[in-house]
């Protein structure tokens, strides 16, 4: 038994002469939930698909759930969920006849199966709707029937591409509340998202730049030590004049506006009523400044700009 | 209306077009291979029946019956069995079609006035059943004649009718002459209302017609925008058609080229309507691709007379018949191509293809809502 | 402030379930205003309505004081419309795709040039004019959409969830086109899943099943709020979560990562919520009172 369920060295994968991973080296703890980020095209799909065994690696090494990738990748798509943002359902089947289908797929026991069902109906909301069929059922509870069919073979690890697109708060409150319920079970979750104030959720996460790893930790740890600078928000009367002069400035990484207000990224050690000292008269009578906590939005964004450099 | 945005519209299908290799292939390359298909692989004219003759008299008679047989270009000697046991199991394993029996006495008995010959056909082919009926009559009589013509004397021997028919305007009887202006009808059917079916149906699939409906353009220059590249393909493919088939299959084309012109394209306004309507009120390509298959291309390969004579069908389907526009369409082209037909001559077809036009650009233009249902 | 879009009572129905219920809005000329909800609360119908191409059912909606139904067709090259589907043509290139909309709108002569310039420079497409549409990411194919949907200088730009599946970065960059185009005079009308992007407008409707459940400015909203939300790190905080449910002394309880929300009207004080809590035999040290977020606010505004 490895406490590791994902440990890869030097994964790589090319198409032609476009590297879409290049050598990423990572472990995922069993049990974790562990969200993996970057931006559109950044290597984040390639990656996913190399470790759920559908996409064979052009080098490097790696286990998933205890199999070889490059052996043994068979065997991992027995032991693993998958759940696409593009939910793999059929609308034109009922909530049940889907769950009977993918049941069907894992070769799962029939009594266990029985059992399995009774436990999500009672458990969750989808009861009331078993028999309506998924094209008649708000995007809520597909999400979740789409989460249940990869989970009812009780896999050791699930990977969830981007699983939340569009769905209420509520709806993804409760979702992320069956994830960690997972991660208790100690199912390890691997997910992707684009809401980077979900990925606060997660225990751990990575960032995948130009399929490069780019950043890997604790949410919390990753934002006090990664952050280059600080986040101020910025209060004035003059938001697209101050946003202006401030762009300009010497010392200011970024400035964005927000609603009526500015958010402006500070390089590090540099004091922000230096900054402020350089605005103009007229603009710097209206100026109030207040120190933010980074969100990982604005650490992604502040990698990116690293990496770009 | 404006010229400027039906111009946009055209000139943007038109680049679709030209990058979508299926709407090539249904545009250029299906054509030309339907015509050398049909052309070639289908004749009407039933030659060079496979058969086997047994002959059983073995006499100057019958060998003389027997070179009349095979001098024929109807039919030709593939084998010679010594049993009918024999001839059955070639008839069985398809080896030949028909099997000709001359009894031991045939001889005798076309000196006494009574002789008769077997003829045995695969009636499970009725086609070639019934010309082998045909052919085998007009030899048998031939050779009547001319026996009568030795006994008699060549001044006595004449038979009391004679039927003198003469086959005006295909004088051979040439299939080709009769298939090619029926082919140009169903390949503009299968361009007009295929393509068209699926134009607007494509926008609305890939999501690009609500953009496009939140512009001020009008119905009417979506229409006439969307429309007017495959007008020009169709004309396109009319010419290639009419090419190939005047110089490749040397069928006469003795009508005006301008009056050729006009037809095309009174069909083609039909045809694209049609089409252009089904595209508007179905909104899903595959849908909209079964039912203009079920609607212009089935009704204008069978019910046109482009195959099957139209008179010779029930009254009812006659009837039907009377609404596929292909019908009038091909109608017009034999008499283009082989009888050089004028416009005043063609008068009715010309107005029949323009009230279909008319009708169903009118239906089209209606039904097109700019509006999400 | 003067009021571009206005929009009354508007019901629109789809067969039996109603996607705008008796909605009324006022969208304010030259802001921006964020139409936040979740899927099926009713965004894309509405937009789909003011952009004339969705029969309504009944109400009231004028633009810059003209009703609607009044000779609209004319009214729609005052709009530009971006629906949540790329509404472009895939196989066009970028350029393409451009001309077709300058062609459409009627955009001609010297100021095309230099309107198909600057949207060209301004959505930075400029080294991709050759490259088919299909072939862009999906941030830029938002870009072109955008830039498609200003060829004709629209007074008024609708925006259906451009955002949507778009990395962050994109984002970002994405609304900071926005605020220019904002910053020049262009109404700006923009939907979105996120609930965080509500802040990012000068202008907020929260809408659900139909309904328009608050509306003002991003940043009063939140300091004003109208319960209290307190926060509460834990280890195990669904289990806090369920104990704290059961309890039914709070307008209601979420998980937030590592974290429960505890909502509750004003008036329940942050002392009653420890003595709640130390009832329960929880640490309540770290309870802390705070600016609730757009989530925050919509869990307690819809569950209420």
């Amino acid at each position: 038994m490895t406490v590791y369920a994902v440990q890869v060295t030097n994964l790589r994968r090319q198409f032609g002469d476009f590297v879409a991973v290049n050598n990423v080296s990572f472990e995922v703890e069993k049990g974790e939930i562990f969200g993996f980020l970057g931006p559109n095209g950044a290597g984040k799909s390639t990656t996913i698909r190399m470790l759920c065994g559908l996409l064979l690696p052009s080098g490097g090494q790696g286990e998933v759930v205890g199999y070889d990738l490059m052996k043994e990748s068979e065997s991992i798509k027995t032991k693993i969920g998958y759940m696409s943002q593009k939910f793999s359902l059929y609308q034109t089947l009922t909530v049940e006849e889907n769950l009977d289908f993918y049941a069907g797929i894992y070769l799962m026991n029939r009594d266990v199966h029985a059992q399995k069902k009774d436990e999500f109906f009672t458990q969750t909301e989808l009861g009331k709707v078993r028999g309506r069929l998924v094209a008649d059922l708000p995007v809520g509870a597909r999400q979740l029937l789409a989460l249940l069919c990869a989970i009812q073979h009780d896999p050791e690890m699930i990977f969830l591409d981007e699983p939340t697109a569009g769905v209420d708060p509520l709806a993804r409150r409760y979702f992320w509340e069956q994830i960690n319920h997972l991660s208790e079970r100690n199912v390890t979750v691997f997910v992707t998202t684009h809401y980077l104030d979900e990925a606060e959720e997660c225990d751990r996460i990575a960032m995948i730049f130009n399929g490069k790893l780019a950043a890997i930790g604790e949410p919390d740890v990753l934002k006090r030590t990664r952050f280059p600078g600080r986040v101020y928000s910025v209060q004035t009367d003059h938001p697209w004049d101050t946003a202006d002069q401030l762009r300009t400035a010497t010392g200011v990484a970024d400035v964005t506006l927000f609603g009526s207000e500015l958010h402006a990224t500070l390089k590090p050690n540099v004091e922000v009523a230096a900054v402020l000292q350089s605005l103009p008269n007229h603009l710097r009578s209206t100026v109030t400044a207040t120190e933010l906590v980074p969100t990982l939005e604005d650490l992604f964004i502040a990698l990116t700009r690293e990496e770009l450099q | 209306m404006s010229f400027y945005r039906i111009w946009a519209i055209a000139r943007k299908e038109f680049i679709q077009i030209l990058r979508d290799v299926r709407s090539l292939i249904m545009a250029f390359l299906f054509p030309i291979v339907l015509i050398f298909l049909f052309s070639y692989a289908i004749t009407l004219d039933i030659k060079q029946i496979p058969t086997a003759i047994i002959d059983y008299s073995n006499t100057d008679y019958s060998r003389e019956l027997i070179r009349r047989f095979t001098n024929s270009q109807y039919f030709v000697e593939k084998n010679r069995p010594t049993s009918e046991k024999e001839l059955q199991s070639l008839i069985d394993y398809g080896k030949v079609k028909v099997g000709i029996v001359i009894s031991p006495d045939f001889a005798d008995g076309l000196n006494r006035g009574g002789a008769s010959i077997q003829t045995i056909t695969d009636g499970s082919d009725a086609n070639t059943s019934q010309s082998t009926l045909a052919y085998t009559s007009l030899i048998v009589s031939e050779y009547n004649l001319s026996r009568l013509q030795n006994s008699l004397g060549a001044r006595m021997a004449t038979t009391p009718i004679q039927a003198n028919v003469r086959f005006w305007y295909n004088p051979d009887l040439n299939s080709q002459n009769f298939l090619v202006p029926g082919l140009i009808s169903l390949i503009m059917t299968i361009l007009g209302s295929l393509l068209a079916s699926l134009t607007i149906a494509r926008e609305w699939e890939r999501g690009t017609m609500e953009l496009l409906i939140s512009t001020p353009l009008k119905p009417v220059e979506l229409a006439l925008g969307k429309l007017l590249p495959y007008y020009l393909i169709g004309m396109v493919d009319l010419l290639l058609a009419a090419y190939i088939g005047i110089v490749v299959f040397g069928v006469p084309f003795t009508g005006n080229l301008w009056t050729l012109a006009l037809f095309s394209t009174f069909f083609l306004m039909a045809a694209l309507s049609i089409g252009y309507l089904i595209s508007v009120t179905l909104k899903s390509q595959q849908a909209a691709f079964q039912i203009s298959l079920l609607t212009s291309f089935l009704p204008g390969f069978l019910l046109s007379g482009f195959l099957f004579p139209i008179s010779s069908m029930p009254f009812v389907i006659q009837a039907v018949s009377l609404i596929v526009p292909g019908r009038y369409f091909i109608s017009a082209l034999r008499g283009l191509f082989l009888k050089g037909s004028t416009l005043q001559q063609l008068l009715p077809e010309a107005l029949a293809l323009l009230l279909f036009g008319s009708v169903f650009a009118l239906l089209a233009i209606i039904k097109f809502r700019k509006k999400i249902q | 402030m003067t009021t571009a879009i206005c929009v009354t009572g508007l019901c629109k129905r789809f067969r039996e379930n109603s996607a705008l219920d008796s909605l009324s809005f006022d969208f304010p000329a030259r802001m921006i205003s964020a139409l936040v909800g979740p899927d099926g609360a009713g965004k894309t119908t509405l937009l789909r309505i003011m952009a004339g191409i969705l029969d309504y059912d009944s109400g009231q909606i004028q633009m810059f004081g003209e009703d609607y139904r009044k000779g609209f067709e004319a009214k729609k090259a005052a709009i530009g419309y971006m629906p949540q589907r790329f509404g472009l043509y895939e196989d066009l290139t970028v350029q393409e795709n451009i001309d077709f909309f300058a062609d459409l709108f009627g955009v001609r002569g010297n100021e095309r040039r230099e309107r198909v310039k600057r949207l060209l420079e301004f959505s930075r497409l400029d080294p991709f004019t050759k490259r088919l549409a299909g072939q862009l990411s999906g941030g830029m194919k938002q870009k072109l959409g955008l830039a498609c949907a200003l060829i004709h200088n629209p007074q008024v730009l609708l925006l259906d969830e451009p955002t949507n599946g778009v990395d962050p970065v994109s984002r970002r960059e994405f609304w900071k086109l926005l605020y220019d185009l904002n910053r020049a005079g262009t109404t700006v009308v923009i939907s979105s899943p996120y609930m965080d992007e509500a802040e990012r407008a000068g202008h907020f409707a929260l809408m659900s099943k139909g309904r328009l459940i608050a509306h003002g400015i991003p940043a009063d909203e939140r300091r004003n709020f109208q319960f209290a939300v307190y926060t509460l790190p834990t280890d195990r905080a669904r289990a806090v979560k369920e104990q704290l449910c059961r309890r039914n002394e709070f307008r209601s309880v979420n998980l937030f990562g590592n974290s429960v929300h505890i909502v509750t009207d004003k008036s329940f004080q942050q002392e009653n919520v420890k003595t709640v809590l130390e009832s329960e035999r929880l640490e309540s040290a770290s309870l802390q009172q705070i600016v609730p977020t757009f989530e925050d606010i919509y869990i307690a505004l819809s569950t209420g």
